[in-house]
């Protein structure tokens, strides 16, 4: 039998006891029934994709700014606030330190561990530093960072940005 | 998430495109504009290797990272290009059969495979930086390397997975730098990007040897698996490296059957590519490779010398970065176990395949990809092609093993694993699989038609 | 020219769902001023003075606004992190325009917006 390519009009050319034929005849039979399945699927599944990713792009457009701004750090950050002040003040060739503590009211169990980590991407460009001079204070206890710190900003619940006056 | 950031975009990815062109006409050549744009999908991702290997090796020789240095190296390396093109012999164009056109099936699947990819960057557009490894330090590795203009050693110790390559990161970097700002929103449209050039690539490689009906369904299928489609646009590396593998392991099959040099040579380079995008991808090539050397067993002469100094040519673009992490003993390359700890864990084994095994088949993950493909394999073989099912098969099993044995070796991961799809290693790892089927499925399924895989000119 | 005819139909295809998106409206590129909400009615209204990106220019103007004896005025981030130099705690729409009317009379252009 001639073996002409793999197309609708292909298939059509082939009487059906072709494709009772071992081993070839069961193959093309077998790629015919592949085809198919793939066929229904990508079309049902192009569907469903196609209304999700819809969804989707409503959603982020109805984002507001900084929601979309913070996106996987809404699951941590309690105050955006605090985190905008800090960009705002210190300078991007600065240097800051990140002291998380329990003391946040409304803090998620990510808060405490993750915050430097989100800090540290969301700050960029400045530095975390040890001994930076710039101290986000995420929940700590203010009064021992020491007696020259001084608070430039708190929001009340826990958060507050400082800085050693030295 | 401004204009300006997305025609920044578009300008890096059309730079990127016409280096990869020049990387084209050096490697195969062409004979025909249509044959070019066919290609041009191949060309882009050779494109994005080509500039990601050589930017992270830039980063590792300590080159000032900004603008300007994108923009030359991608100069240089299409001028390199052009140069190696002239002064050797030029690789004759591939004898391939061109296709019939587009034909009534491909041009409606390709207006649902554009449908899908408008969708896709739709949602893309204005997404959040959510995915949690994309914030905690992928796109904190592309944010230090735009700021402080090359690898910031303070930074890559502080952030996790410090080991992890650069090459999206880099890649990241240089769209920050095209988009004006560390617009981590807009870059979810990089991802995009990449996923339009992969479906490109598969397609024009493809299109000329394999019926639409065996090609475009199968790959759309692949493209809108919820867990694909989900995920393709997280700044993240799990995509691109599938990408580059998928395509290695097509050019791999394809030079099994027509021995093509370009098309060894191609692969080389996203292999090594994958090796830079993540470290699994030094598990993936060698599947590949060794994939290829079981089903090149009857020609190991010709072939395995070949396959040999492919794999040492990509393995050998990752080795300054590995001095670079190495030397500043940063750690977290190996697993928990060691290579040989594995055997004081062997009850970890089965429970660490029965895991992997119920991934590679989850329907609500990866609807039937794995399963067809399976039924490709054996309908191949069935209808008498070797290479090529033989090659499928090998890839297939060695990836599963190679999935058990992540999971196996790292000894932290309890058994039974139980974790969220959203950061799973091992479904993440599963992509790989998923992807690359988008690309080798229609071959199988069309030598299984034709009972043969090689190309039709071929037997007559 | 019929090789070309499927190409023709997905290009004109293709354009279907971009079209049906841009019948809806325009796409938005949000930006930092999204944040910024006009005063429209008596309630808690800041006299915002100018919006920086850094703290280093807004108190430039801070400062100014502070020497003609605008009591008050401060340097703050907003709720989309652009730094804002205002006056807050202004109760009505009406003392706003009045304030408003004398910075305009000694050079500053003050907008009223509704506080976050």
């Amino acid at each position: 039998m001639t073996r002409r390519p793999f197309s609708a009009r292909s298939v059509r050319g082939y009487a059906l006891a072709d494709f009772l034929d071992w081993p070839n005849g069961i193959a093309r039979l077998g790629v015919i029934l592949v085809a198919s399945v793939t066929l229904v699927l990508s079309v049902v599944y192009l569907w469903r994709a196609v209304d999700t990713l819809g969804d989707t792009a409503g959603r982020n457009a109805a984002l507001n700014f900084d929601d979309r701004e913070f996106a996987g750090g809404n699951s941590l950050v309690v105050d955006k606030r605090a985190l905008y002040e800090a960009r705002a003040l210190i300078p991007e060739d600065g240097s800051y330190r990140v002291v998380p503590g329990p003391g946040v009211e409304g803090a998620t169990e990510l808060t405490e561990p993750y915050i430097d980590q989100f800090a540290r991407s969301f700050l960029m460009p400045r530095r975390q530093l040890p001994d930076a001079s710039w101290i986000l204070c995420y929940g700590c206890d203010l009064s021992e960072l020491g007696a020259d710190v001084e608070v430039v900003w708190e929001n009340g619940a826990g958060i507050a940005l400082a800085r050693h006056a030295g | 998430m401004t204009a300006r950031a997305l025609v920044g975009l578009a300008v890096l990815n059309t730079f990127v495109l016409g280096v990869g062109v020049a990387a084209l006409w050096s490697l195969r050549g062409w004979r025909s504009a249509a044959e070019l744009a066919r290609l041009s999908g191949l060309a882009y991702m050779l494109g994005v290797a080509l500039l990601g290997v050589t930017l992270t090796i830039e980063l590792v020789l300590g080159v000032p990272f900004s603008f300007a240095t994108i923009v030359l190296t991608g100069l240089g390396l299409a001028g390199a290009s052009l140069v190696l093109r002239r002064v050797r012999t030029p690789t004759a164009p591939a004898s391939e059969v061109e296709g019939r056109g587009l034909g009534a099936v491909g041009a409606v699947f390709g207006v649902l495979v554009v449908l899908y990819l408008e969708a896709l960057f739709r949602a893309g557009r204005l997404a959040g930086l959510s995915a949690w490894d994309a914030w905690a330090f992928w796109v904190p590795k592309a944010k230090a390397i735009y700021f402080f203009g090359g690898l910031d050693e303070q930074f890559f110790r502080e952030l996790a997975n410090p080991t992890y390559p650069p090459l999206l990161p880099a890649l990241e970097a240089s769209a920050f730098h095209f988009m004006g700002s560390a617009d981590v929103v807009t870059l979810h449209l990089q991802l995009w990007f990449f996923a339009c050039g992969f479906t490109a690539a598969v397609a024009g490689l493809l299109a000329p040897r394999v019926p639409a009906l065996a090609l475009w369904p199968f790959l759309l299928l692949v493209l809108v698996a919820p867990r694909v489609s989900s995920r393709n646009l997280d700044p993240q590396a799990d995509f691109l490296l599938d990408y580059f593998f998928a395509l290695a392991a097509l050019l791999v099959a394809l030079w099994l059957l027509d021995r093509q040099p370009w098309q060894l040579v191609a692969a080389s380079l996203l292999l090594g590519a994958a090796m830079l995008t993540k470290r699994e991808g030094l598990l993936l090539a060698a599947c590949v490779i060794a994939a290829a050397g079981v089903a090149s067993w009857r020609d190991r002469r010709y072939a395995w010398p070949r396959l040999a100094l492919a794999a040492a040519c990509g393995v050998a673009v990752g080795i300054p970065w590995r001095i670079w992490f190495s030397s500043r003993e940063l750690s977290g390359e190996l697993p928990s176990a060691g290579f040989l700890g594995l055997f004081d864990n062997l009850d970890r084994a089965w429970p660490a395949l029965r895991y992997v095994l119920s991934i590679v088949f989850d329907y609500d993950l990866w609807v039937m990809v794995p399963p067809l493909a399976g039924v490709a394999i054996v309908l191949a073989l069935l209808a008498g092609a070797r290479v090529l099912p033989m090659f499928a098969l090998v890839l297939y099993a060695l990836l599963i093993a190679g999935f058990t044995w992540v999971l196996w070796s790292f000894i932290e991961i309890e058994l039974p694993f139980v974790q969220d799809e959203g950061v799973n290693p091992i479904v993440r790892l599963t992509g790989s699989l998923v992807v690359v089927s988008g690309a080798l499925v229609p071959l199988l399924l069309d030598a299984a038609w034709r009972g043969s895989d090689r190309p039709p000119q071929e037997r007559s | 020219m019929r090789r070309l005819a499927p190409w023709a139909v997905v290009l004109a295809l293709a354009l279907v769902y971009p079209l049906a998106v841009l019948a809806s409206g325009a796409p938005r590129f949000p930006s930092r001023a999204d944040c910024v909400r006009p005063a429209t009615e008596d309630g808690d209204i800041e006299a915002v003075f100018g919006y920086f990106d850094s703290v280093r220019e807004a108190s430039v103007l801070r400062d100014k606004a502070l020497a003609v004896g605008f009591q008050g005025t401060e340097v703050q981030a907003n709720a989309c992190g652009l730094v804002q130099v205002s006056v807050g705690g202004i109760p009505t729409l009406e003392v706003g325009r009045e304030f408003a009317e004398q910075a305009r009379s000694v050079g500053f252009e003050v907008t009223l917006v509704q506080a976050d």
